[in-house]
């Protein structure tokens, strides 16, 4: 992860946070830990190859964390779906902003 | 001096069209065709050819109403811009971001039931997952990389995306008119 994303991922939890949490250093642990459990998360319901989208790049812009997952053909609709509504579920619960993009292998 | 000609000769005069009126009629106008264009891509018998390309028009019809309803509800864009030069400049709002500014809509029509910072209603949350998928779908029909849709997925999101215009667009006319 980049230190810009890093650091617009903590902004982010510090506004999901109630102000007496949202200290520097518990937003830096807070964020390592939701990263950790949105990846636990997505490996549970989708399986394939990731790769990170960088800084810059057009459809990540904006993005705290933007990937692309490779999956195979039959399971790119239900990757769509999936993805999208666990990027709610994080967005609505802690204010960080993932992105999965699935490609067809 | 073209109004008082027209007034001194007796001829209907038309007011000015404003900005944001010119905004109202490109929106509705725009829907208006996606609604027509949607189904003709989804036309039974046209197999999942189109399906793609019906989602994708639908999501620049969703965009569309997003960033001009909050034009119009006097929303500042910047939260959503990420200090993009590009995208202050067109008032737009980057791809990603559409989700979020959505759901912050739909969070005007159902308000949390618990207040705060960050705080979305499960009707935000369920726009933000469909406008994120919409999403997707778009850049995978710009790329027309490997990715399809079937036709019978691509009509649901097509008519959810139609429902949440409505939705969001007569919030927006309710408000300002």
């Amino acid at each position: 992860m980049s230190t810009l994303a890093e650091g617009r991922a903590r902004q982010r939890v510090r506004e999901a946070t109630p102000a007496a949490t949202a200290t520097e250093h518990d937003s830096v642990k807070r964020v390592s830990a939701i990263y950790r459990d949105f990846i636990v998360d997505l490996r549970g319901i989708v399986q394939g190859r990731m790769n990170f989208l960088v800084d810059g790049d057009e459809d990540s812009i904006g993005a705290d964390f933007a990937f692309c997952l490779e999956v195979p053909r039959a399971d790119y609709e239900r990757a769509v779906d999936a993805t999208s509504k666990l990027e709610a579920e994080y967005f609505a619960k802690y204010g960080v902003n993932f992105l999965v993009i699935p490609e067809v292998m | 001096m073209t109004e008082s000609v027209g007034a001194a000769s007796g001829a209907t005069v038309q007011p000015a069209q404003t900005p944001e009126d010119r905004l109202k009629e490109q929106v509705e106008a725009f829907v208006a065709q996606t609604v027509e264009l949607t189904d003709v891509m989804l036309e039974p018998g046209r197999g999942d050819a189109f399906a793609m390309l019906a989602v994708s028009r639908a999501y620049y019809a969703v965009y569309g109403v997003a960033v001009s309803s909050a034009v119009l509800l006097g929303i500042d864009l910047a939260p959503f811009q990420n200090q993009s030069d590009h995208h202050i400049k067109n008032h737009a709002v980057p791809h990603t971001q559409v989700p979020v500014l959505a759901s912050h809509l739909q969070n005007l029509r159902h308000p949390p039931k618990t207040l705060g910072p960050g705080a979305r209603s499960p009707e935000a949350t369920a726009t933000f997952s469909l406008v994120r998928a919409l999403q997707k779908l778009r850049k995978s029909a710009d790329y027309m990389g490997t990715e399809t849709v079937s036709a019978e997925r691509g009509r649901r999101y097509v008519d959810e995306a139609k429902e949440l215009c409505d939705q969001l667009w007569r919030y927006t006319r309710e408000h300002v008119g």
